[in-house]
């Protein structure tokens, strides 16, 4: 696979949107930290979040660790 | 300008651009709360009206440290919580607490059983009418004949020989149910962990897995410990009432108990004396005493004794 090959196949992955993100911005206190009681009351949602966001980064990683075998096989 | 160095003029710029947090971070910082969102999530749940008292606790301590403020918040919590709903062990680390619902194991084991010494005396009386759980039909009772020899002093052996073979709790629960004695039926329940409750039923050497914290699981609990705690007043009334005068209200149940025990099988042993002595020992113990009791002759087939119990 040629490395433009490459690029044009990631460019084509659709963007995921992961709720981790939603929620941290929907969880910040006026002072900028992180609201622990309004956490507390949606804490089943964060951890599905957290869930979500471990397993999209676990398969970024393996992603990444195939495309660096491809490209640097001889 | 720091030192020799020149700062560089897009140095401040650099410093300041925001860019996407890292995912790694942010599943770190978010996790790292964890713990503390379950302890918040709870007490909004279930003590909403004492969040302020639970969550501020420990805040005015001098030197205090966040791991004391921490033991003082989950114990505040833990204290709480029983006072409304059930008795929860008082544990002090957030973990202990929100992973599972730490709820008050009141059943027997093996060892409190056996360990006849260590309890107190209403309770060391009443087993004497408590089939062993740990061997159920058994002939010869350990457990009873240590008791026998160390209630002689207390009970007298006129008394220890009228008291009955010991029962289950089903044959208890017949005898004594429509009798002011019913509390004895009830603490055999709890020897046996036949209660029917979390509490009573299941001791520490219990594995649980369904304790998570849901408000289903709490309301059943809740509604057990009522039952639980019921059955622990009354047991323990009369735990009180047979260390009043224990020859005396002794004797009160072991009459209840003959008048109203279902009808012996014919090779039923009909008391304590039968079980745990050999024929000649029944025999001499019998004649030992003057209560008017005539021991069966060795050999006298009223005297059934469960195969092997004469050794």
């Amino acid at each position: 696979v040629a490395s433009a090959d490459i690029v044009a196949i990631l460019r084509g992955v659709p963007a995921r949107r992961l709720r981790i993100f939603e929620l941290a911005e929907q969880l910040r206190a006026q002072d900028g930290t992180f609201d622990l009681d309004a956490a507390g009351l949606r804490d089943d949602e964060l951890r599905l979040a957290e869930n979500e966001a471990e397993l999209y980064t676990r398969s970024t990683q393996r992603a990444l660790a195939m495309l660096r075998q491809r490209l640097l096989e001889p | 300008v720091s030192g020799d160095r020149v700062v560089g003029p897009l140095s401040l710029a650099r410093s300041l651009r925001s860019g996407p947090p890292s995912l790694d971070a942010l599943i770190r910082h978010i996790g790292s709360t964890s713990l503390e969102r379950r302890f918040r999530a709870l007490v909004q749940r279930y003590l909403p009206d004492q969040q302020d008292e639970i969550l501020n606790a420990g805040q005015g301590r001098r030197n205090g440290d966040w791991e004391s403020r921490e033991d003082e918040r989950v114990s505040q919590f833990c204290g709480r919580f029983s006072d409304r709903y059930f008795p929860l062990v008082e544990w002090e680390e957030l973990e202990y607490v929100v992973g599972f619902i730490p709820f008050e194991r009141h059943g027997w084991n093996y060892d409190e059983f056996h360990d006849v010494e260590e309890l107190r005396p209403a309770i060391q009386i009443l087993l004497l009418l408590c089939e062993d759980p740990y061997r159920q039909g058994g002939a010869l009772d350990g457990v009873r004949v240590v008791l026998m020899e160390k209630l002689e002093d207390v009970l007298g052996k006129p008394l220890l020989k009228r008291v009955p073979k010991a029962m289950d709790p089903e044959t208890l629960h017949a005898t004594l149910d429509d009798t002011p004695f019913k509390p004895m039926a009830e603490f055999i329940d709890w020897v046996w962990g036949r209660t029917e409750t979390t509490f009573l039923d299941v001791n520490d050497e219990f594995e649980v897995y369904d304790n998570e914290w849901d408000p289903q699981t709490v309301k059943e609990l809740t509604s057990q410990w009522h039952t639980a705690s019921g059955i622990l007043d009354r047991v323990y009334a009369l735990f009180d009432w047979i260390e009043a005068n224990p020859k005396k209200n002794f004797g009160m149940i072991v009459d209840a108990v003959i008048a109203n025990a279902p009808p012996a099988k014919p090779d039923d042993p009909k008391r304590l004396i039968d079980i745990f002595a050999t024929p000649e020992d029944a025999y001499t113990y019998a004649h030992e005493d003057d209560d008017g009791y005539e021991a069966p002759e060795p050999g006298d087939e009223r005297l059934a004794l469960p195969a092997g119990a004469a050794g």
